[in-house]
């Protein structure tokens, strides 16, 4: 059979578009990145949270709270609870100081574990409310609350503690941290020279006015948890790691966040005086209705300790953030108004 | 079984072709070794450092011939490539032995071996070390002594062990070590040994005058850059061995800075060395001294002005008594002092 | 000089290059060896195509790498299957065991080299393969011909042959591997050229291409009777004396020698009498095959051992990407095993689960990583092991050292020792000792120095396992925590690394 113009053409034409494609997908491929390179890790940029000075307020205010529910229930009512945050937050210069119209706000409590808000181990679910609500009532676009939590699934921690019932009924939504959404955040070298950690950092990417409300907790290894610890929540990796060297890592976590001008809150309505982060026990736990407001990290975990009766000067993290000009330890100094709603 | 076909002469020929390319394939993968280079990495085998030392030749004055020579005088053996070291690579050469010269900050190491033509198995490795300081070369030279060695005419201080030499020139510290314990070729260690002295450069000794000169055993000056005695930052020791060769006592001065560190070193020495021991105190020469007696031997320190000064191991306690009484008097005119450098 | 006889001449070549560098590629031969055994594998288009799907890159060092199989690909456009009967050392393997085993009778020859159905396996093992690759788990090295010839005459052949520096070395497992071979090999005397016919990937593949080939064997009708002869030695079973099926032809050129009517030539007409372009694979096995693949990948990362539950002696050779990259690109071919100087690199079994079956893992009872060696990384034709320099592997940790207490002489039964001290290689040593004095069992004083490791110096090396004098379970054991290659994971559960920041 001879062959013909046409089957030559047609057989030859196939052969030679297979080794096209063949050549062309090798060279493309042969010529791509391999994928092994370390991204560039994603740096937090001040000018996104434009929070204004206020030299002439307070930088910590304490606000009490007088009712307590008849028949001894421990919690103060939740309508105090949002008057206390009101009032404290009032002492700073109100809440339009720190949300403004069309803000996403993004607010950071201690969800860390699967336990019921009166063992202490969390925030209280009311606080967390009333922050939300205060911002949403300056005119917040959305209020986003966040944490990963220690124990898991993060969804049981923020049922079991009740700060998703609580943001809900407050208009505010929960982001849930997914571990393969982490980004890696370039750590500010302060006292360690940390490399770029894995960061829960999506919500934090969108926000731009940021509040930190931590519990009032004693912790067994770094002495108390408070506002500079409270941060830890939003990193990932391997952040277990960090107990070789609490400190000075907690140190470095609040002059990271601090890019964020956050404002800063302790969640002194119920406080753990012992066994903590974790607690378990009634007796653990003490009732003290206070809200404290803030922009001092240092100053704010100084009072902080003192409310756990621990001296502030013998707790690593805060001598670190006084040398380094991070803040002031001795709150006394700064006359911090007390109000009583 | 197939019957003999005919090839045709297009086969035969395709067939040639085809053994052509099967040979030049052969050679494409002969030159992809030219391509690709050698499939090791040339520290492996050649053990040679990228950077050289720097300019350590220029800085030394004088020196006309080279100190490895091209071959050893007299004797005829000729030298292999010279490798150099810095002291980041010194490891590649010599394992974990460098930290020994890294306490007294090495700059680098030039080394060479010299191999007898006629027999293999005879060859002397020549080491020469630039300890950058003569203290340091006196240092690491005093180091690697057991201090019994009979001293040699060699460089400023040497001695021989079977077929290997061991001396200090100024800032240099030289090794030629021979491969057997044997005449001939203990003989080419020497010569070697000889040869480099005379072509490394004179520096000026570092002074001794503020240790004992009487009952000084001959070139048994030492120094220790660091943690001198296991002591955290005692630095910048000067020793010296006094009396039988077989069991020296040691002498030692150090300049601490201010009289309230020589004071706290004092203290800290007498805490380390005086566990277990009978410590009195004792004035000689006007200086309070601390006595430290035990069985074996005695010792004893004190602290005059910046410097902290002592005596170990002396037979007894009246000889430490003796020898603290001459160190007193020697370390009078002052004990030279560490230079504040940048990052030590 | 038929063209079978070229052919053949190109066989034993290729398989005389292939075993020179089996043997000659050893630590010993640094400095005068051109090539490593990798060269094969960087003309391997299975190994290319397999990772691109999987690591979705070709990996080169230097000008071209996997860029080579270029080579082959537009060969067997070309050609066809000529790579498995003129190039393919391991398809010539068992082409000489299939010759030695041949039947007598031309009859039963002719029979034995028709083609059955079941040859349809090797596509279906193929789509596996290459679905399992693309959802990231690169399996191909279990079969493909070059990587599993490269692996079994490394860890079986050569060891159990005792050739040169084999003759001391130890392969874990090695039996099993070496049964395959040995299995494969023999099932030539049932059914010839079983491999290749029956189970290649790396054939399939090929096939597949061969639709394309602008060449093939064209029988001329007028002169052929029917015979039959053509078959009695046809080495891919592809029916001259029928419609020939191209995918399965391996240009042997057997059978223009076996025609005694000269009715077969090698043409580029498509015969007259029809041809087979496309393999015939029932449409419902290969189904499975893909299901099989896309089953595979999730299924086998469930248990974890690639990330969380790492098994503690997963200790990956220095230079070795990420586990999860790391099981994209490793063929498991052997060759870094092969050139370790130490005989430290083995198959390991399941401990890196079952996707990481016969990928290399340090055994450290078995040898130490040398301080001073990157050659591993430079004979890996796919990158799972990067090429790093001397001065680079000084920063690498493959792991971390940590002593067991109830076994280590001086802390557990008051004998001195300090072996691990002293071989530790790192300066300063990454081992350090305190001395203790404890009173003996016969009321002696005994001093002893308890030795310790120093997490943020040791490099995991294994010096100090391999030279522990307890014999058996040795009292300091590497495992992989502290690597350095995983430390830049952000997900918790691929990150192994030990100390903070490190």
């Amino acid at each position: 059979m001879r062959l013909d113009r046409r089957t030559f053409l047609r057989r030859v034409g196939a052969a030679g578009a297979v080794a096209a494609a063949g050549v062309g997908g090798a060279i493309w491929m042969h010529l791509r990145p391999d994928g092994l390179a370390e991204s560039e890790p994603v740096r937090i940029d001040p000018a996104r949270f434009d929070v204004p000075d206020a030299p002439a307020r307070p930088k910590i205010a304490i606000a009490n709270g007088r009712a307590i529910e008849p028949g001894g229930a421990m919690e103060a009512h939740p309508e105090t609870i949002r008057r206390m945050a009101e009032a404290a937050v009032g002492e700073l210069g109100g809440i339009e100081r720190f949300v403004r119209k069309r803000d996403i706000v993004l607010i950071k409590p201690n969800v860390g574990f699967a336990r019921p808000p009166h063992i202490g181990a969390t925030t209280h679910p009311e606080v967390v409310a009333a922050f939300v609500s205060l911002a949403k009532a300056a005119g917040a676009a959305e209020v986003i609350v966040t944490d990963y939590p220690m124990d898991k699934p993060s969804e049981a921690c923020f049922r079991i503690a009740g700060i998703a019932d609580a943001v809900a009924r407050a208009g505010g939504t929960v982001a849930y941290a997914r571990e393969d959404l982490f980004e890696k955040v370039a750590m500010p070298g302060g006292v360690l020279a940390l490399p770029p950690w894995p960061m829960w950092y999506r919500p934090l990417a969108r926000a731009t006015k940021v509040i930190g409300i931590a519990p009032v907790k004693h912790h067994v290894q770094s002495g108390a948890t408070l506002t500079m610890k409270n941060w830890y929540g939003l990193l990932g990796g391997t952040r277990s790691q960090f107990h070789q060297d609490i400190h000075r890592v907690i140190h470095d976590l609040a002059l990271l966040m601090s890019a964020t001008r956050p404002l800063l809150v302790l969640d002194a309505t119920r406080i753990l005086i012992r066994n903590g982060p974790t607690g378990g026990r009634s007796s653990d736990v003490e009732v003290r209705n206070q809200i404290i407001a803030g922009t001092d990290p240092v100053a704010m975990d100084a009072y902080g300790a003192t409310l756990l009766g621990q001296d502030p000067a013998r707790i690593g993290y805060l001598e670190l953030g006084r040398a380094s000009g991070l803040g002031e330890r001795d709150w006394r100094s700064l006359r911090p108004p007390e109000i009583t709603v | 079984m197939p019957k003999r076909r005919t090839v045709s002469p297009i086969e035969t020929s395709i067939g040639i072709s085809l053994i052509a390319i099967l040979v030049l394939v052969g050679i494409a993968i002969g030159l992809l070794a030219f391509l690709r280079g050698p499939y090791y990495e040339r520290a492996l085998t050649e053990r040679a450092s990228a950077e050289a030392p720097p300019a350590a030749a220029a800085q030394a004055p004088g020196g006309g011939a080279d100190p490895l020579p091209a071959e050893i005088p007299g004797i005829g053996w000729a030298r292999s490539e010279i490798e150099r070291y810095t002291a980041d690579t010194l490891f590649q050469k010599i394992d974990g032995r460098d930290q020994a010269y890294l306490n007294f900050d090495v700059v680098g190491l030039r080394f060479a071996s010299y191999r007898n033509p006629a027999a293999e198995a005879q060859l002397v490795d020549l080491y020469i070390y630039d300890m950058g300081k003569p203290l340091c070369a006196v240092g690491v030279f005093g180091s690697e002594r057991s201090g019994s060695e009979t001293l040699i005419e060699i460089g400023d201080a040497g001695y021989q062990d079977e077929s290997s030499v061991f001396f200090r020139k100024g800032r240099h510290y030289v090794q030629t070590m021979g491969s057997l314990p044997d005449p001939a070729v203990a003989a080419a260690a020497r010569a070697l040994a000889i040869a480099a002295a005379s072509s490394l450069p004179v520096e000026p000794a570092a002074p001794y005058d503020f240790l004992p000169a009487d009952g000084k055993i001959p070139g048994s000056e030492g120094y220790v850059l660091r943690n001198a005695f296991g002591i955290d930052d005692l630095n910048h020791v000067f020793l010296a061995r006094y009396g039988d060769a077989n069991r020296p006592a040691t002498a030692f001065a150090a300049d601490c800075g201010t009289e309230q560190m020589a004071g706290s070193a004092l203290a800290t020495y007498v805490e380390f060395f005086g566990a277990g021991a009978e410590i009195t105190e004792a004035e000689i020469g006007g200086v309070a001294c601390r006595l430290i007696v035990r069985e074996g031997g005695a010792g004893g320190a004190f602290a005059s002005g910046s410097v902290l000064a002592g005596v170990q191991a002396a037979p007894d306690g009246d000889a430490a008594r003796r020898l603290l009484a001459a160190l007193i008097g020697s370390v009078r005119s002052g004990v030279p002092k560490e230079e504040r450098r940048e990052g030590s | 000089m038929s063209i079978r006889t070229v052919r053949i001449i190109w066989q034993v070549a290729f398989f005389a290059l292939f075993a020179w560098l089996a043997i000659a590629t050893a630590a010993e031969s640094l400095g005068t060896l051109p090539v490593s055994g990798s060269l094969f594998l960087e003309f391997d288009p299975l190994v290319a195509i397999g990772t691109s799907l999987s690591a979705r890159h070709l990996y080169h060092v230097g000008l071209f790498g996997l860029l080579w199989a270029l080579l082959v690909f537009l060969a067997t456009l070309v050609l066809g299957r000529a790579f498995c009967n003129w190039v393919c050392p391991y398809g010539a393997t068992h082409q000489f065991i299939g010759w030695l085993t041949r039947r007598r009778r031309p009859r039963e020859r002719m029979d034995a080299n028709r083609y059955r159905s079941s040859f349809a396996m090797k596509y279906i093992v193929l789509a596996a393969f290459l679905v399992a690759a693309f959802l990231g788990s690169l399996q191909i090295g279990l079969l493909d011909p070059l990587c599993l010839f490269h692996r079994s005459v490394t860890t079986a052949f050569l060891p159990a042959a005792g050739l040169r520096d084999a003759a001391t070395r130890f392969y874990l497992g090695g039996w099993v591997i070496g049964g395959l071979l040995f299995a494969l090999l023999a099932a030539n005397a049932l059914v010839p050229r079983f491999f290749c016919r029956m189970l290649c990937p790396l054939g399939a593949l090929l096939g597949l291409l061969s639709r394309f080939s602008l060449y093939r064997i064209h029988r001329d009708p007028d002169r052929c009777t029917d015979c039959g002869l053509c078959a009695s030695r046809c080495e891919g079973a592809c029916d001259p004396h029928g419609k020939l099926r191209k995918s399965e032809c391996l240009v042997c050129f057997n059978c223009i020698d076996d025609c005694p009517h000269g009715a077969l030539a090698y043409r580029f007409l498509p015969p007259s009498t029809g041809e087979v372009p496309w393999p015939e694979v029932n449409g419902r096995r290969t189904f499975l095959g893909i299901a099989a693949g896309l089953a595979f990948a999730p299924l086998a990362r469930i248990s974890g051992r690639s990330t969380r539950a790492f098994h503690a002696e997963a200790i990956r050779p220095p230079g070795s990407v990420e586990e999860l990259e790391f099981l994209e690109r490793c063929i498991k071919c052997g060759q870094c095993m092969r050139v370790c100087p130490t005989n430290t690199l083995q198959p390991a079994g399941l401990e890196a689960g079952i996707e990481g079956i016969w990928t290399p893992v340090h055994v450290m009872r078995i040898g130490a990583c040398q301080v001073h060696c990157t050659l591993c990384g430079q004979v890996c034709p796919t990158g799972a092991i990067q090429r790093i320099t001397i001065a680079e592997k000084t920063k690498v940790k493959i792991g971390t050292a940590f002593f067991d207490h109830g076994r280590c002489l001086p802390w557990a039964m008051d004998t001195p020792c300090t072996v691990c001290w002293e071989a530790c290689p790192v300066s300063p040593k990454a081992i350090f000792t305190n001395e203790v004095t404890v009173t003996g069992r016969d009321g002696k004083p005994v001093i002893l120095q308890r030795p310790q490791v120093d997490p943020t110096l040791c490099n995991g090396c294994g010096a100090c396992e391999h030279a522990c004098v307890v014999p058996d379970q040795r009292a300091i054991r590497v495992t992989a925590a502290g690597e350095t290659r995983s430390q830049g994971e952000v997900e918790a559960s691929r990150n192994r690394s030990l100390l903070l920041g490190r």
